[in-house]
């Protein structure tokens, strides 16, 4: 009742924000006008192809040669042209290269052609061919008859009624899918795209017969087993969940795309819409020259008549209709909007925005309503923000957000962040919509989009300076604008190296980390290799220099850049890619590297030693030369191969004047025949062994005087002869031939043969040689060792003089419970106390 | 995770960098759809076992963990997931795996992840290998990673020789990359210093290496105040020398491998005939205490430590009141778990105690001493050890020791010793003494003897040490200070890195200091930022560290109460015989054969 006034001042209002809406049931949908097309002087819907990219993107167009056309002068070269969303030529090219069966747009915003002899082109925005791959041999052979693109991928029919699949452009490999044997070619098809299905391929739908086909990769075609065809349009929702059929006798059929919910059935009586599309995920509209129409989930419809030719393209929540002179925007009134703006709601948002138009007015009403809706104020200024959002019209959103702020000051708490981010991105948002720029985003496209992609879109269309600004705004990192505006420059501008080189150094320099590979390998794929290198000297990350120097057959100076990154893998990248190239060159080149050549020995190692001789014999490094030679007779299993291998070994530590290893290595020749005898006389392999091991073994053996042979013929050095011998002999627990052997005078004294027998946990025989120690020091360490207290006390008193050494004695006897070596040694410490 | 350290009390947040690794092996094995099998690196498993746990793995699809082996891989499982070092012998191995499989029959999906990342050369391998076409590659980024509160490592095992030897230095990228990434969570570390021809390489690398990756967008508040890099040439002397704390020990005797120690099982009084793998960390709090004491105090205190528990246990007759019973009761686990502890660590302690009478510990420090006092060679010492054929690895370690400290051997005394080694140890060994002579580590006498100067300079002998309560890093050694963890010291002093520039010109590489320029909004965050903290020193050792080493550092920083802490990161942890393991090549253990 409080809100009756305005719901009178409401309706008699042209101007209300809600004039022109229409209902669909219980929901309302608006349409209204975005641009007035600058194209409208040129282009003839009615007459020509005409596709539009989603997300406000470009519309391309071309005349189409199944219609009639007045020809004039103009247009007698076909051409094909690309328009902003405004109808603003963005780029255009002649075309010359066949009959296209197919033209749409990729999620890059680039332009797919799929001509009939089985070729698909891109282009880029501007015109220019991006690159072009085939379809494969079925294509070729048959030729296509018509093809659907999504996102990044496509499928195509051949005149043969084959599908074929490609599910990435970039990486073109198409697969022909299995498909039943149709009669004829089908009434009508189309895709659902990889991100609805389970699968995660791309499926296609045709309709043949009275019924349809769903086909997909890797799975035999499903017939739905339908009764309700023929189809003759057919079109899947922006959520991929639900299908909208045309059938033949004229009735629109929508379905889940599983095809077990039947949702909805619009008798049209009519034959075949041009165009069968969706509005939104809940709406579908029909084109037929003079009439649109719109059908709801309830099977409500609501209709416009139409003079103009139109043009629909679809948007995941909404319609874009393009017509000669407009482009206009058809979708369901958002939820916030209706909540303020429909016909007499009383919501608190709209009593905000009314207590707003009051206070304006300076009438005392104002107050009333803001007391009204205290509880609900934070509610309030939250849908008018919203509403605001959606919006393309200043004024609405000036308005709302006044009214916003309006409730905001009444309010103690309001997170303002909120606020403040939609002020931004509809600053942002009213940029891009500019007619200039012709990129009609709805909140909802923009929040799907992502900023940085709709940076890349600007960025395309040659709007660098805009989405610089934009990057700064939103405190984006503007390196990806730069660098592609910088690559344009390249493209675009005729000036010389030089200038150019200056112009982009001098914008670039102050960011950071930007790279300046991606502009440098522009620059030489445009013919300026000196501009090329001059900016690729720029570069920070050596990861993206070398490659690039490398291919613009920069070698040596991809080289010096390679080694002071310290990256050893671009080292090598370089290195291998010189030394298949220019095999001539390369060792002249690594040369000037000492430390490439350190880098290469090492990978020569790991890889093919035979490559590492020829790095030696270059370089005149015997010496090294010899140790791989050793390295590769030792490891040769053959002894008669190691020895003719070492000797030649022998000749080239000569060359590197080396003259120990040339004694050292003569004699291992020398000891590795001497070990052959030995082999054959024992029956034994003891080739390999070292000097000590031999004489170890033949100790061991119980070979003595052969032990003594080796010991002279080898020169060993006799204590380590005496040493190798008693370990031999203990270790084997050879105990009379170590007493034997101990009968001789000893060059090591006994001390070593004690300690060998303690290592085999023998006292006992330890005890045999510890009386024959000469060193009384030594004796008496091994005497403890042997836990003889009593006679380490005596040796400690009457040699050693020690009386602190006895009272250790003492204290290790009393420890290990000798109380007899306690008393000999408390005996003597009192002997020397009492000196 | 069981045995790995809980990073609990490290002074920047550790498990950080412990979750980034855990989060990005999960990632890889999702990247691979349904059930898999692991086949692991042999060397990559240890470390990876820092990092997560079998369940986790099992978590994730893995059903089976193999080792990368030659040959043939016999496995129910259909998707295979290799993680490997990238060395071209790897491939090779992945190849007859995989080559193995299509000769059978099996058809099989593979993914090769490298670690720490993938390489062209690799690539090229497996494509030479035939096998390109049959794998999908990835990477997995396995950096440093947390040993302890303040120790991280890289456990690139032959950094040493590569670096030093090959002079191949693609483990030194590795190395800024992981200062780089430890950089990304902490912060842009504001003065790098260092010493030596590598770290003033991996120096230049991050510098690059930040202007590539734009870090000026970093707004990280530094949470470590200074790098220092200290290049393992610098010194050579403290590695091969015996060590004497108890960690350092038991890593000399047992050996420890990614801080766990292998033990027979009576060790920690477990039942069955399987040697245990026991942790080495500061989650054991009482070995958190004795780690870093010199093993000649460490008798005394664990008694002392077993009175003390006892004197607690009998506490329990006194208690009468409830409060009393309860107050019992509270430090009961904690006693309880030192009790355990106490009882394991005095048991390593006797093993330890066994082993080093076993080899005669006393004379070797005495001729260890005597060298690093400017004495003369010890003849007979190295004699004997050579006549007994201790381990070859010893005995070097005491030719490097001698070369080191005495600038060398007389040509007559080279030539000896060379002769000895190959008739005891093998002719093969001529390419172990070439590698060493190449280095340095046992050559000629020539030039001047630095060492002497240097231990004037440095003092790095100490008379008067006191192992019981230190008063000097060379506590650690009983006399001589580490000259490592001397750098360090002095490096902090007022003017610290100018006093040592005279002293340590005679060592190979530069002394350098950098500044990193902090950007704007970071500098105004730490001008903001008033509490007083405590400066974060990094230290990395490229090259190795060994534990020892890390005492002393950890007596650096209790000096410092508080007002600086240490972090350490290196590439391995090393010891002598470890560091000469480096130089020796092991092709193959078979003899040749006659006919």
């Amino acid at each position: 009742k409080k809100s009756l006034s305005c719901l009178n001042a409401a309706a008699m209002d042209l101007n209300h924000p809600s004039a022109g809406w229409k209902t669909l049931g219980d929901r309302w949908y608006r349409r209204r006008e975005v641009y007035h097309m600058e194209w409208s002087e040129s282009v003839y819907p009615e007459k020509e192809v005409l596709v539009g990219a989603p997300f406000g993107g470009p519309v391309a167009v071309k005349r189409d040669e199944s219609k009639l056309v007045k020809l004039d002068v103009q247009s007698l070269k076909p051409q094909i042209e690309i328009f902003s969303s405004s109808g603003r030529p963005i780029g255009r090219f002649p075309w010359e290269k066949g009959k296209i069966v197919h033209m749409s747009w990729t999620d890059r915003e680039e332009l797919i052609l799929v001509l009939s002899d089985g070729s698909v082109l891109l282009y880029s925005l501007h015109g220019e061919q991006l690159f072009q791959f085939s379809l494969g041999a079925e294509a070729t052979r048959d030729g296509v008859a018509e093809a659907q693109a999504f996102g990044s991928g496509l499928v195509a029919m051949t005149n043969m009624l084959q599908f074929i699949v490609v599910k990435n452009l970039y990486e073109a490999r198409p697969v022909v899918l299995q498909s039943p044997e149709f009669s004829e070619p089908p009434s009508s098809w189309t895709i659902i795209e990889p991100r609805f299905t389970n699968s995660r391929n791309v499926e296609v739908l045709v309709a043949a017969g009275k019924t349809i086909f769903v086909m997909g990769e890797n799975c035999p075609p499903q017939d739905q087993l339908l009764s309700n065809g023929p189809f003759t349009r057919l079109s899947v929702s922006p959520t991929g969940k639900v299908l909208a059929s045309f059938t033949g006798n004229g009735d629109l059929w929508v379905v889940s795309t599983d095809f077990t919910k039947n949702l909805c059935s619009f008798a049209t009586e009519s034959s075949p819409p041009l165009q069968l599309t969706w509005c939104g995920p809940e709406a579908v509209v029909m084109y037929w020259p003079g009439l649109l129409l719109m059908v709801g989930p309830r099977g409500d419809f609501q209709k416009w008549d139409t003079d103009q030719p139109l043009r629909l393209i679809e948007e995941c929540d909404c319609l874009r209709i393009l017509s000669r002179q407009k482009c206009e925007i058809l979708q369901r009134v958002p939820r916030m909007t209706e909540l303020i703006f429909a016909i007499g709601s009383a919501s608190p948002g709209a009593e905000l925005f009314f207590a707003l138009e009051d206070f304006e007015a300076k009438n005392p009403k104002a107050d009333e309503k803001i007391r009204g809706i205290k509880q609900d104020l934070t509610t309030a200024v939250d849908s008018c923000v919203e509403a605001a959002s959606h919006e393309f019209d200043y004024t609405y959103q000036r308005s709302l957000l006044k009214a916003a702020s309006f409730g905001k000051s009444f309010l103690e708490f309001y997170p303002s962040q909120s606020f403040v981010k939609m002020c931004k991105t509809l600053r942002v948002l009213n940029a891009v919509r500019h007619h200039s720029v012709g990129i009609p985003l709805t909140i909802g496209q923009y929040s799907l989009l992502k900023p940085h992609v709709l940076i890349d879109r600007l960025i395309n269309r040659h709007r660098h300076l805009l989405a610089l600004r934009i990057c700064e705004y939103l405190k984006i990192k503007t390196n990806r604008v730069l660098v592609h505006w910088a690559c344009t420059k390249i493209k675009l501008c005729g000036s010389s190296d030089a200038e150019l080189c200056d112009l982009i150094i001098q914008r670039l320099a102050p960011i950071p980390g930007i790279s300046y590979a991606e502009i440098a390998s522009t620059a030489y794929t445009f013919g300026r290799p000196q501009l090329a290198t001059r900016l690729l000297d720029h570069e920070p990350r050596a990861a993206d220099q070398v490659p690039l120097l490398i291919s613009m057959k920069e070698e040596e100076a991809a080289l010096v850049k390679a080694i002071a990154s310290g990256d050893t893998d671009l080292v090598f990248l370089v290195l291998l890619h010189i030394k298949r190239t220019r095999p001539n060159d390369f060792f002249a080149v690594l040369s000037s590297h000492p430390k490439a050549v350190k880098l290469y020995i090492s990978y020569c190692r790991q890889h093919d030693t035979s490559l590492l001789v020829d790095m030696y014999e270059m370089y005149g490094d015997h010496k090294q030369r010899a140790m791989l030679s050793l390295g590769e007779a030792l490891s040769n299993r053959s002894i008669d191969q190691q020895i003719k291998k070492l000797q030649s070994t022998i000749n080239m530590f000569r060359a590197a004047k080396d003259t120990f290893n040339v004694k050292a290595t003569e004699e291992q020749v020398r000891l590795l025949m001497y070990q052959q005898s030995l082999g054959a006389e024992f029956g034994r392999n003891f080739c390999g062994m070292s000097v000590s091991d031999t004489v170890y073994h033949l100790a061991q053996m119980n070979q003595l005087s052969k032990a003594q042979d080796v010991r002279k013929k080898f020169s060993m050095r006799e204590t380590r002869y005496h040493w190798t011998v008693i370990r031999a002999l203990a270790d084997s627990g050879a105990w009379d031939t170590l007493q034997a052997f101990a009968s001789k005078k000893s060059p090591i004294g006994y001390t070593p043969f004690a300690k060998v027998c303690m290592k085999q946990n023998a006292p006992g025989e330890a005890m045999k040689y510890i009386p024959r120690i000469s060193d009384p020091q030594e004796q008496v360490d091994m005497l403890l060792k042997v836990s003889k207290f009593s006679e380490a006390a005596s040796i400690v008193a009457k040699e050693l003089k020690d009386p602190e050494q006895l009272q250790h004695v003492r204290n290790l006897a009393a420890k290990a419970g000798d109380s007899y070596g306690v008393r000999q040694c408390e005996s003597l410490l009192a002997a020397f106390a009492g000196k | 995770m069981a045995g790995v350290a809980d990073l609990k009390n490290a002074v920047i947040n550790l498990s950080v960098v412990r979750e980034h690794a855990k989060k990005e092996l999960t990632d890889m094995l999702d990247s691979v759809p349904g059930k898999k099998a692991l086949v692991l690196d042999p060397k990559l498993s240890g470390p990876l076992g820092l990092i997560a746990e079998v369940a986790l793995l099992k978590e994730h699809g893995v059903e089976k963990i193999y080792h990368l082996l030659p040959g043939q891989l016999q496995t129910e499982c259909t998707s295979l997931i290799y993680l490997v070092q990238p060395k071209v012998a790897q491939m090779r191995h992945i190849a007859d795996n995989i080559h193995a499989h299509i000769d059978s029959g099996q058809k099989k999906e593979y993914s090769v992840f490298f670690a720490p990342r993938r390489t062209m050369l690799c690539e090229r391998a497996l494509e030479e290998l035939g096998v390109y076409g049959d794998v999908n590659i990835g990477e997995y980024h396995m950096d440093l990673i947390p040993f302890d509160d303040d120790v991280l490592s890289l456990e690139m095992d032959s950094c040493f020789a590569e670096c030093f030897v090959d002079e191949d230095r693609t483990s030194l990228f590795y190395v800024a990359r992981a200062l780089m990434k430890l950089q990304s969570i902490f912060g842009i570390i504001p003065v790098i210093r260092g010493k030596g021809h590598c770290a003033s390489a991996v120096k230049d690398m991050m510098l690059r290496m930040r202007r590539e990756m734009a870090l000026e967008d970093n707004t990280v508040v530094p949470e470590i105040d200074s790098l220092f890099l200290i290049d393992r040439m610098t010194d050579l002397i403290t590695p091969v020398l015996t060590q004497l704390t108890y960690e350092g020990l038991i890593d000399e005797v047992f050996g420890i491998r990614n801080t766990f120690v292998s033990l027979d099982p009576e060790v920690v009084g477990s039942e069955g005939e399987k040697r245990v793998k026991w942790p080495l960390n500061s989650n054991d709090k009482l070995y958190d205490e004795i780690r870093d004491l010199n093993f000649s105090v460490l008798g005394p205190f664990l008694n002392q430590r077993a009175k003390d528990i006892n004197t607690y246990y009998e506490k329990r007759h006194e208690a009468q009141t409830l409060g009393q019973i309860r107050d019992f009761m509270k430090n009961l686990g904690s006693y309880q778990a030192e009790h355990n502890s106490l009882r394991i660590h005095t048991n390593i302690a006797e093993k330890v105690v066994l082993a080093t009478r076993e080899n005669d510990l006393q004379a070797r420090l005495a001729a260890e001493q005597g060298l690093l006092a400017e004495g003369s060679v010890p003849v007979e010492y190295i004699d004997e050890a050579i006549a007994r054929q201790e381990p070859i690895t010893e005995v070097l370690r005491l030719l490097v020791l001698c070369t080191l400290t005495k600038n060398g051997f007389k040509s007559k005394y080279f030539d000896y010793y060379r002769t000895e080694i190959l008739q005891t140890y093998g002719y093969e060994h001529v390419a172990t003494l070439e590698k060493l002579e190449r280095v340095g580590l046992f050559r000629r006498q020539e030039g001047r003897n630095v060492y002497s100067a240097l231990r004037r300079a440095l003092d790095l002998i100490v008379e008067d040490v006191n192992e019981q309560t230190p008063n000097d890093i060379a506590y650690v050694y009983s006399g001589y200070a580490p000259l490592s963890i001397r750098l360090v010291e002095r490096s902090g002093h007022p003017n610290g890195l100018r006093s040592l520039e005279g002293p340590l010109s005679a060592l190979p590489g530069p002394l350098f200091e950098e500044k990193q320029q902090l950007s704007q909004g970071v500098e105004q965050m730490v001008r903001d930022s008033e509490a007083p903290k405590s400066r974060v020193t990094l230290i990395f050792f490229i090259g190795g560290v060994t534990y020892t080493e890390l005492s002393a550092l950890r007596y650096l920083q209790q000096q410092e109460e508080g007002r600086r802490e240490f972090i350490i990161a290196t590439t391995n942890i090393i010891n002598g015989t470890s560091l000469m393991e480096q130089f020796i090549d092991r092709p193959s253990e078979a003899r040749p054969q006659q006919r």
